[in-house]
């Protein structure tokens, strides 16, 4: 038997130098395999962060009351769709067209496939093969993949938004933000960085948007929740805090796992490629940091919940398993993983102060959202500036202006929407729930008791 | 069947365990119509006992009974939870009321 395994490996090596010559030769990929791997790592990681969507819908659900699910559940799939239209129409070019180390850039109104892509579609069989070398002399991935995988990414940063204002927003005016949020305000901010813009020149580096995507969310959704006011009943008058559990914690389980599961093409697919065996190595680094950063998270949360307030905190912990998501997020190609541990556990017990604090400000975030999204994405931020590459004086440069402007441009527009056509339900409606009066239906119509 | 309700709030435990503290249940109204010779009665109970009360009654040959699903609060005034870092009260607890009705002299 050992001697059978023996003559097996020999053989196999033999064949192995005919094949592939001598061994020092590189085993590279040729440039169109590359280029189907570059655009399928796009693909399919942008399928997984699609799917983050169903997360937050999911999440954003269980953590309201069941008197508003159906709002928060059209919400979610409008918001996603609005999103991924403006995006397309004018928000891509924003961001990624002719930015050139600027602060924007070109207003051009829809994104289509490159010249050369289309040339190669339509060309007849005897020109392929120039029109394939062609293709593949000026790109290394198909355009409209890396479409897909960007406008992923804005759709996550408006589901951000919507969770926090749950319960009281009305649903046009929310929509109206959103359409600006992605057609302006995140291609801007995102062009300064990923567009090649001024802060990417300065050496800022956030690997797949803790602060670009997530504290952009956070940003815009902390303007909206001071302009538009706490829940009816949230804080009572001597400054008590009311908590209005969430109507079905399953559903926010069943999201946070989405939304887990959705990170690893959040930040495997921000690797941008996927042609090289380095480029194999980077994303699988990616994924175990990624799950590490959440799992500490979690378990931070679950300790420091049993400590002060001695009882474990389920809703807590879901929202430490998205802090540690989003504190990796800036630098989930750290490679020391003891680093991601770090990084993540430390969102986690972010998180578990944070949303006390805010409701100790009066700001009613109804899932979260500021404590999660924003908090730990200025500490993931920060982290990379600490354990990274970066350099902290940049990541703290990055952090404010991209934070300044969101903040601001997003506190004008709601302010803006207040005034014109008013962003709040009345009093009346908030307590019968906005799926009666916004919607006309119920999420639970034989469960309407209460 | 209305004339002649009384209230006659009287304890009544079942079983022999310790912990029939919790599961005491009050008798709350009773009909003592002086023409129909039935008596209804009347008993808010916490739902995980509901099994073990019809179990009893039964067992002293009661034939019958309705449960309705209500909501309640008794001398501890409802009950303290924690969510999100924040304490707060459930004002309404959920109980179980039995209606039973028996013969004037069960």
């Amino acid at each position: 038997m050992k001697r059978y395994i023996k003559t097996t490996a020999i053989v196999v090596t033999m064949a192995t130098m005919v094949l592939f010559g001598n061994g020092d030769a590189k085993a590279s990929v040729n440039a169109e395999t590359a280029f189907i791997l570059n655009s399928f790592s796009f693909l399919i990681h942008g399928l997984l962060v699609m799917f983050m969507a169903a997360g937050f819908a999911m999440l954003e659900s269980g953590l309201s009351r069941s008197k508003n699910t159906a709002t928060i559940c059209l919400k979610n799939i409008t918001l996603y769709s609005v999103a991924g239209l403006m995006f397309y129409i004018i928000g891509y070019s924003l961001m990624y067209t002719n930015v050139e180390k600027g602060w924007i850039g070109a207003f051009e109104f829809l994104y289509n496939p490159a010249q050369a892509e289309l040339a190669l579609l339509n060309t007849d069989e005897a020109g392929k093969t120039a029109a394939n070398a062609a293709l593949l002399r000026d790109s290394t991935y198909a355009s409209m993949s890396d479409w897909f995988f960007q406008m992923v990414f804005v759709a996550t940063a408006a589901s951000i938004v919507s969770g926090t204002l749950a319960e009281r927003i009305k649903v046009w005016p929310f929509l109206i933000f959103v359409v600006i949020l992605s057609a302006v305000i995140y291609p801007i901010q995102g062009s300064w960085v990923w567009g090649a813009g001024w802060l990417s020149q300065m050496g800022f580096s956030d690997f797949a948007g803790s602060t670009l995507v997530h504290s952009t969310g956070g940003w815009a959704a902390l303007a909206g929740a001071i302009v538009l006011g706490a829940r009816k009943g949230k804080f009572g008058p001597k400054g008590q805090v009311n908590p209005m559990p969430g109507a079905n914690l399953p559903l926010a389980t069943l999201g946070t796992f989405i939304l887990w599961f959705g990170w690893f093409g959040f930040n495997g697919g921000s690797q941008l490629a996927l042609g090289s065996a380095a480029d194999v190595v980077a994303i699988a680094i990616v994924y175990v940091n990624t799950n590490l950063a959440a799992a500490s998270g979690v378990v931070v949360a679950i300790g420091l919940t049993q400590l002060m307030f001695k009882k474990m905190d389920l809703t807590l912990c879901l929202n430490s398993a998205i802090g540690g998501l989003v504190a990796i997020t800036a630098g989930p190609d750290v490679q020391q993983h003891a680093h991601a541990m770090l990084i993540g556990g430390i969102g986690g017990a972010l998180v578990v102060f944070a949303v006390p604090l805010i409701d100790k400000l009066k700001i009613d975030d109804v899932v979260g959202a500021i404590s999660a999204h924003l908090v730990c994405g200025i500490w993931g931020t920060l982290a990379v500036g600490i354990f990274g590459s970066g350099s902290l004086v940049t990541q703290f440069i990055g952090i404010i202006a991209i934070g300044a402007f969101v903040f601001v441009s997003s506190l004008i527009v709601w302010v803006v929407l207040k005034m014109t056509i008013g962003i709040r339900v009345d009093g009346e409606a908030e307590l019968a729930g906005l799926d009666k009066t916004e919607l006309g239906v119920e999420a639970y119509p034989e469960f309407s008791n209460r | 069947m209305q004339r002649g309700l009384v209230k006659i709030s009287r304890l009544f435990w079942i079983g022999d365990r310790g912990c029939y503290s919790r599961s005491r249940f009050l008798f709350l109204e009773n009909n003592k119509g002086r023409s129909s010779g039935m008596k209804l009665i009347t008993a808010v109970i916490k739902p995980f006992m509901l099994d073990e009360v019809r179990e009893a009654v039964t067992n002293v040959g009661i034939e019958g009974m309705t449960v309705s699903e209500v909501r309640g609060f008794e001398h501890q005034r409802g009950q303290a939870e924690i969510y999100r870092g924040a304490e707060y009260t459930i004002s309404f607890q959920p109980k179980v009321k039995i209606d039973i009705a028996v013969e004037d002299d069960a």
